[in-house]
C-alpha cells in the first residue's frame, strides 16, 4: 500500500509535513477521538507514519518523569489476569455465521483498525432491535437471571454467543413493564471468580434490546456473576454499584443438543 | 522504583512468548508509574484502575510489536498507558468538557526532573527555549491529557488558539536545541 493511497484510505495528509505535525499531535494527545483513531489506523499500515510517530514518542517520553508514580489499587491485577486468561469453554462447537455475526465481524474488524477503537470503554454493543428466542442456540455458558421481586423491570438472560462474547438478551419484555422510575438507568455488572469487586459493563439501553458485550472489556468465565443495579442520573461511576442490585445470574455451563 | 535498564525489554520478549509471570513481572514494577500517567490524565481512581487494567490487557496482546531496537521499553509502556487513558478521556467527553474548573496540575516550568536522562536534559533545553504558553501547552498537553479546548480554557487564551500554540511549541521541539 503506498503512503497516498493509506493516506487517501485514512483521509489523512500525504505530504511529510502535514504528516509529522498530525504524527506529533496525536502522540501529545490533543487530537479528538475520531482523528486519533485514523492515525492510529496508520501506524501498522504505512512505515513512514509509523517512524514519524515513534520519532514523536521518543522525543516527548522524557517528560513521564514529571509525573509522580501512585499506587495502583490492590484488586487490578487480578482483573487484567482474568481478561488474559483464555478458557476452553469459549470455543464455539457449532460456529454459525448469520448476518447477526456478519455484522459483530464488521464491527470487530473496524475494532481492530485502531487503538482509538477502543476508545468507547465500558460499551455496550446492541445487535439487535428485539430479541429473536426461537431455537435453541449453540451456547456452552448460560446464566438465567431473574427479577428478585415485583417484575416491574424486564428480565434478561445472559449466555455467551457463537463469538464467545456475553450477551444478555431482555426475556419477557412486556409492554407497560421495564419501565424505570425516571432518571434511573440499569447498570450492568460482572464479578469475575474470586474478585471482590465487579467489572463495570455500562449502562443498559433503555428499550429491551440484545446486548454484546466484547471479550475485551470482559472474557466470560464459568462462575462468573452478572449483576444488574438500578442507578440515578448515567450510572454508577464509583467502579461497584451504588442502588440496589435487583438481578443476579451466575454463567454455567451447559451442553445443548446437536 | 525503575527496574535495571534492559530488565524491562527482556521481561516484553517474554510476554510477547505468552509468559503470564512475566506480564505480572512487569506489572509489579511499572504499575505505579504507569497508574500514576493514568491519574495524571484522568484524577479518578475509578478510571485510571480501568484505563491501567486496559493498558496491561494491550501489552499483553501488542508486546511483540515492541522492537527494542527502536525504541526504550519504559517509553513504550508509557505510551501505551497513555493511550487507554486517553482513549477513556475521550469517551467520557474530553472535548465538550472545555469549560470545567481546570484541577491542579504539574507546573509547565518546573522540568528539572527531565535531567535524569540524556535525551530528558535535551527535551528540557528546547522547552526551555520555548516562550512559556507554547511551553506550557506541550507540557501540560502532554502531562494532563488536554484538549484544545481543555488548553485554552487552561491557558486563558482566546478560543481557538490552543492549536497554534501547540504546534508553535512542537515545531521548536523538532528541530531540537541548536
Amino acid at each position: 500500500v503506498s503512503a497516498t493511497a493509506l493516506a487517501e484510505q485514512f483521509n489523512l495528509p500525504a505530504d511529510p509535513a502535514g504528516r509529522d505535525t498530525l504524527a506529533a499531535e496525536y502522540v501529545l494527545g490533543t487530537l479528538d477521538a475520531e482523528t486519533s483513531a485514523r492515525v492510529a489506523a496508520a501506524i501498522d499500515g504505512d512505515a513512514a507514519w509509523r517512524a514519524a510517530i515513534e520519532a514523536w514518542e521518543a522525543r516527548l517520553a522524557p517528560l513521564v518523569a514529571l509525573i509522580r508514580p501512585e499506587q495502583a489499587p490492590a484488586d487490578i491485577w487480578d482483573r487484567i489476569e482474568a481478561r488474559i486468561t483464555p478458557h476452553k469453554a469459549y470455543v464455539p462447537r457449532a460456529p454459525r455465521t448469520s448476518w447477526i455475526w456478519k455484522g459483530w465481524a464488521i464491527a470487530a474488524t473496524l475494532a481492530a483498525a485502531g487503538i482509538g477503537a477502543f476508545a468507547l470503554l465500558p460499551v455496550l454493543r446492541q445487535v439487535l432491535p428485539m430479541p429473536r428466542l426461537a431455537g435453541p442456540a449453540p451456547v456452552h455458558l448460560m446464566g438465567p437471571i431473574v427479577t428478585s421481586e415485583s417484575r416491574a423491570y424486564p428480565s434478561w438472560i445472559a449466555d455467551v454467543d457463537a463469538d464467545g462474547d456475553l450477551r444478555l438478551q431482555p426475556f419477557r419484555p412486556v409492554a407497560g413493564r421495564g419501565t424505570l422510575p425516571p432518571g434511573h438507568v440499569l447498570q450492568l455488572w460482572a464479578v469475575l471468580p474470586g474478585a471482590t469487586v465487579p467489572v463495570d459493563l455500562g449502562v443498559l439501553p433503555n428499550e429491551p434490546r440484545v446486548v454484546t458485550i466484547p471479550q475485551h472489556v470482559v472474557q466470560p468465565v464459568p462462575e462468573m456473576v452478572v449483576e444488574i443495579s438500578v442507578e440515578e442520573g448515567g450510572g454508577s461511576k464509583t467502579g461497584r454499584p451504588v442502588g440496589p442490585v435487583l438481578f443476579v445470574g451466575r454463567l454455567v455451563a451447559v451442553t445443548t443438543p446437536n | 522504583m525503575p527496574a535495571p535498564k534492559g530488565a524491562t525489554a527482556e521481561l516484553l520478549a517474554a510476554v510477547a512468548a505468552g509468559d503470564r509471570e512475566a506480564l505480572r513481572g512487569v506489572y509489579r514494577v511499572q504499575s505505579a508509574r504507569l497508574f500514576g500517567v493514568a491519574m495524571a490524565i484522568l484524577r479518578d481512581r475509578p478510571a485510571a484502575s480501568d484505563a491501567l487494567q486496559e493498558a496491561f490487557v494491550r501489552i499483553w496482546k501488542r508486546a511483540r510489536r515492541f522492537e527494542p531496537a527502536r525504541g526504550d521499553a519504559d517509553a513504550w509502556l508509557a505510551s501505551v498507558a497513555r493511550h487507554a487513558a486517553l482513549d477513556i478521556a475521550r469517551s467520557r467527553g474530553r472535548e465538550a468538557a472545555s469549560d470545567g474548573s481546570p484541577g491542579p496540575a504539574i507546573d509547565p516550568d518546573a522540568l528539572d526532573a527531565l535531567a535524569a536522562t540524556d535525551p530528558g536534559t535535551r527535551l528540557r533545553d528546547s522547552l526551555r527555549r520555548l516562550e512559556p504558553k507554547p511551553r506550557a501547552a506541550v507540557v501540560l498537553g502532554f502531562v494532563h491529557g488536554l484538549s484544545y479546548g481543555e488548553l485554552t480554557t487552561r491557558l486563558s487564551e482566546p478560543a481557538g488558539t490552543a492549536r497554534a500554540l501547540v504546534r508553535r511549541g512542537l515545531a521548536s521541539l523538532r528541530e531540537g536545541p541548536s
